[in-house]
């Protein structure tokens, strides 16, 4: 009996002793030796299964169903280790082999464009407002001086959900200057994003869905000379301090003077390439001096303020800043597409 | 239409160089694209607003350049004899389709006359293809004065000529050859017997002139642009003539095609002309603008002399006096762009130069404009999407009529004048487009991803039309359902929807595997697993889908309300049991929560983690797994405490809900 109950203290003591052991292990080949002593072929534990010779056959199976149970639990304490140092033996090399991958969030580049464009802009005082997708003909084009029945409205080639009643996908985001100005008395400064939509076939520059900035500073004594400078101020933000931007004369029925600005094209930094058509600018945006009627149709008295309108195009921007090659990337949705873009 | 250096300079008094004219055009923004080079000329193409239909014109492009320089317009040699007293009597029916009408007979062309050099080549360089003298002199006429004129075959017309609408099923062949259906809408010209044009638009075979031919009619008019618009459009037929028409012809330029018209064919064909027939008045004489010197600076920032604008505006053909500082201007009549004052500054800031207007920043009042909310909201609800994983995409909302049409759902709006079938309808849910974004991506080896997107989807409510903002996510082969159902809850969360409920109801995507999402009792979004039906239509039937869509604009005034406030941290330990039972397979995890709740402990949260069914468990009941934590923020609870809380979980769900205890492990954390 009393050698029965020394092989047990002994079973006991030797488990308790590896354990303590392995807790203090630092490094792998450590963890390795421990093994070898403890769970080798001639290590400790198969050492012991030597003693029992000198037990009872039911002494001798008690004994063994512990040892075997310690071996069990050694070697799983042994893998856990080993897994949490996180290699084998001898293996600091692996260090060096690349991460695991992981996947994280996107945001469109769309999204990412915009909110670079209205961060300049709200810095400069402009809130950010929205309008319907759905408009009537009067907000989308009346308001804005565009008249019926006339060529210039077919720069604006229209959706129409009811033509008879003059309902429509809005064009551009304009006419959310008529709503702003119809519920906001001047000074005013805002810039509207959203969808727009005209009904142009599909190609690498035109899609039938695209979005739009436009901006709106109303107040006294508000010139063309400040026109120049918020979006001179707003293309160097966008493209960098050395980006050239040039105003020539345009039309657009709602502003007067009108005005379309380019830049240096980003391709061949102004030197002429087959972008820019050899001319060294490409176009970024339009923009001119609210024209007096539409002030006129919200009832702004045109004695006393002035203001200058902008609009631009989300993707055709992205396109100039990222060098995307075709507008239909946006609408595809490929995430090997949007993965570029943080 | 093309333009040339040579054609332009004909009718300037001095010399201007190629690179010179180029950048004038390019100043006025006009953007020249060259488009050939012959010789010492160039050849070139313009881009003219709309509003500036005197810019269709050699002599209207010769005479905007010319406040740039020293020289001044020279108009062509207009001058001949009538020699015939033939005249063709014109009936005007609606003054208000035709505001004026003049033609002219001509007799006796010599069609063995030569064809001038000058003439064939000018045709060429403008884009046209040369034929005969009479057809070559009526568009250079029109290049060169920008009026559209129409020379018919006089010996094939018969009797007076009346300006009218057409008959419903009166026909005619134009002169492309093709057959026209008219109608009520159309304006034509027609003789006693028969149409003889489409006004404003194209002649008809009819009574076309030919290289024989050897009398003519010639046609010079000023027809309503909207008549005329409108008549393009319903037969589809633009042409040279109905796009200058659209712009606005007056009636002193259409005198002025007449005569070089009769010039030209009188010199070059010899043909013998008779009197003019005319019909209706005189242009509308255009109201004075007045406007002060000083309201220049006022609008554009920069100083201009009073002898700049008087130099510009008199180049311009402007009528100009002035009055101490303000001036009295009378466009011309040719200028149907200028109103107002501001479309006269624009002219005089156009020839001061775009680029000598100082840029400057406003120093204005700091008063910021304030942001919509609504605006801020979503950007922030996109960013809590990234930051659960999620790539935004983002779809056209046109789709067809197939992903519009989703029974159960808001009805669908059409487009009346869609691009194409497939793009017919505006969207009604955002999660088929989501689907076939995730088709494309599986059919481009992305096999396995998360995506969202926040758009506005429509419908139509009786006669009026509607639009809402919604965000969708889609889950593409990326972990279990009550993962996917996680971080949805998570993001309500997030966005500050507290307290978001679910129950099942049966839906089209997904037959019976869907949870509608409540806040409040009001629905605000739906999860689903997706049916083999919708996975076989999106082609996904190997993967694994699961989709989300919650309405944004129920809840757009619920979202992050209020500021976050600080919770302190408890400060004595929690103790945490983990639970499994074996349950009645009817019953919800809300009545375990429930009745766990209900028996009033100090309960900090219960985490779900398991539900099994299958082997060692019988059949019609499942085995739940969960953790409760116990804390108390007042001391800490002492192990027999929670022991007691323990068996009265364990007591309550063995006797409320028919349980059995599977096992218990008691693991303090």
């Amino acid at each position: 009996m009393v050698r029965k109950r020394e092989i047990i203290d002994e079973i006991e003591d030797v488990y308790r002793n590896a354990l303590e052991e392995l807790a203090l292990i630092k490094d792998a080949d450590s963890i390795e030796n421990w093994s070898r002593r403890y769970l080798g072929r001639k290590g400790k534990i198969n050492s012991l299964f030597s003693v029992f010779a000198e037990l009872s056959p039911e002494e001798k199976r008690q004994a063994g169903a512990r040892l075997n149970e310690i071996k069990n639990e050694l070697g799983n304490a042994y893998e856990k280790r080993k897994e949490k140092s996180g290699r084998k033996k001898g293996d600091k090399v692996s260090l060096l082999f690349p991460g695991k991958p992981c996947e994280v969030g996107y945001l469109h580049p769309v999204t990412i464009v915009t909110r670079k464009m209205t961060d300049i802009f709200a810095k400069m005082g402009f809130g950010i407002v929205t309008g319907p997708e759905i408009e009537r003909d009067y907000y989308n084009f009346t308001a804005l001086n565009i008249p019926d029945e006339h060529p210039s409205k077919d720069v604006w080639d229209t959706f129409y959900i009811t033509e008879k009643e003059k309902i429509l996908l809005r064009t551009h985001t304009s006419p959310v200057q008529i709503r702003i100005m119809e519920k906001v008395k001047p000074p005013l400064r805002v810039v509207a994003v959203g969808k727009c939509f005209r009904r142009d076939d599909v190609d690498a520059t035109h899609s039938p869905v695209f979005h739009q900035m436009e901006g709106l500073m109303v107040d006294r004594d508000i010139k063309f000379s400040h026109l120049k400078g918020i979006l001179t101020h707003f293309i160097t933000q966008m493209f960098g301090d050395n980006t050239k931007v040039k105003f020539t004369p345009s039309f657009f029925p709602f502003t007067e003077p009108s005005a379309e600005v380019s830049m240096t094209c980003n391709i061949c930094n102004g030197k002429g390439c087959s972008t820019c058509h050899d001319t060294g600018y490409i176009e970024v945006l339009g923009c001119g001096m609210v024209h007096p009627q539409v002030f006129r149709n919200v009832g702004y008295d045109v004695s006393r303020f002035t203001g200058f309108a902008f609009g631009m195009g989300i993707e055709r921007l992205a396109i100039i800043k990222f060098g995307i090659t075709d507008i239909r990337y946006f609408y595809q949705n490929d995430l090997r597409f949007i993965r570029q873009f943080s | 239409m093309k333009y040339s250096l040579r054609l332009i300079s004909a009718y300037i008094d001095g010399r201007i160089e190629r690179d010179e004219l180029l950048e004038y055009l390019e100043l006025l923004g006009l953007n020249p694209a060259v488009t050939s080079v012959v010789d010492d000329d160039v050849i070139f193409e313009l881009e003219t607003p709309a509003n500036r239909g005197d810019l269709l014109s050699l002599t209207g492009v010769a005479r905007e350049i010319l406040p740039f320089t020293p020289y001044h317009l020279q108009m062509p040699d207009s001058t001949f004899h009538e020699t015939l007293s033939d005249k063709m009597p014109v009936r005007v029916k609606d003054r208000k389709d035709c505001f004026y009408y003049s033609c002219r007979i001509m007799k006796n062309l010599d069609n063995t006359s030569e064809h001038p050099l000058w003439l064939k080549e000018g045709i060429e360089k403008l884009g046209y293809r040369s034929s005969f003298n009479v057809v070559d002199i009526s568009n250079y006429v029109m290049a060169e004065t920008g009026q559209p004129l129409h020379i018919f075959d006089l010996d094939k017309t018969e009797g007076g000529i009346e300006i009218r609408r057409a008959k419903r099923g009166e026909r005619i062949v134009t002169i492309d050859g093709k057959k026209r259906e008219l109608d009520e809408g159309i304006m034509v010209i027609a003789d006693s017997k028969k149409v003889v044009a489409i006004a404003g638009i194209m002649g008809g075979e009819n009574s076309e002139v030919t290289a024989g031919t050897r009398n003519v009619l010639i046609e010079s008019a000023v027809f309503n642009p909207v008549v005329v618009r409108r008549g393009s459009r319903k037969l589809g037929l633009v042409t040279e003539a109905s796009t200058r028409f659209e712009r606005g012809v007056d009636i002193t330029t259409s005198k002025t095609g007449m005569l070089r018209t009769t010039c030209l064919i009188n010199k070059i064909c010899k043909g013998n002309a008779g009197p003019l027939t005319e019909e209706g008045g005189i242009d509308e004489r255009k109201d004075n603008i007045a406007f002060d010197i000083e309201s220049i600076n006022k609008l554009t920032g920069i100083n201009v002399k009073a002898d700049f604008i008087k130099k510009v505006l008199g180049k311009l053909n402007f009528e100009v006096k002035k009055k101490n500082s303000i001036f009295i201007v009378k466009p011309p009549v040719y200028r149907e762009d200028i109103k107002e004052n501001v479309d006269i500054i624009e002219e005089i800031v156009k020839y001061k130069k775009y680029s000598s207007v100082p840029s400057e920043i406003p120093s204005t009042s700091i008063k910021p404009t304030s942001s919509s909310k609504e605006i801020e909201s979503l950007e922030r609800v996109k960013d809590i999407a990234v930051k659960l994983g999620f790539i935004e995409v983002i779809n056209m909302g046109l789709t067809s009529r197939e992903n519009a049409y989703i029974p159960g759902q808001i009805n669908p709006i059409a487009i009346e004048n869609p691009l194409s079938a497939n793009l017919g309808f505006l969207r009604t849910s955002l999660i088929p487009e989501m689907l076939e974004t995730a088709r494309f991506n599986i059919g481009h080896e992305v096999k396995r991803f998360d995506i969202f997107e926040l758009g506005k989807v429509y419908y139509r409510e009786k006669n009026s039309f509607g639009e809402e903002y919604r965000i969708g996510f889609v889950s593409v082969n990326s972990g279990d359902f009550l993962t996917f159902k996680g971080r949805v809850e998570k993001f309500c969360e997030k966005i500050g929807l507290k307290n978001v409920t679910s129950e099942t109801r049966p839906d089209v995507f997904s037959e019976d595997e869907n949870l509608d999402i409540f806040l409040a009792g009001v629905k605000i979004g739906h999860i689903f697993i997706s049916s083999e039906h919708i996975k076989t239509l999106y082609e996904l039937k190997k993967e694994n889908v699961y989709a989300c869509e919650i309405f944004l604009d129920r809840v757009m005034n619920r979202l992050f309300l209020g500021d976050t406030s600080f919770q302190e941290l408890p400060r004595y330990p929690s103790s945490k049991r983990d639970f499994s039972f074996i349950l009645p397979e009817k019953v919800t995890w809300k009545e375990i929560e429930g009745l766990i709740l209900s028996l009033d402990m100090p309960i900090e949260k219960i985490d779900f983690f398991d539900l099994y069914r299958g082997a060692g468990i019988p059949r019609d009941r499942v085995s739940i797994s969960f953790s409760v934590v116990f804390r108390s923020l007042s001391r800490t609870l002492q192990k027999e405490e929670v022991s007691e809380f323990s068996e009265k979980i364990v007591n309550a769900v063995c006797l409320k809900l028919k349980g059995e205890l599977r096992g218990k492990s008691a693991t303090n954390i």
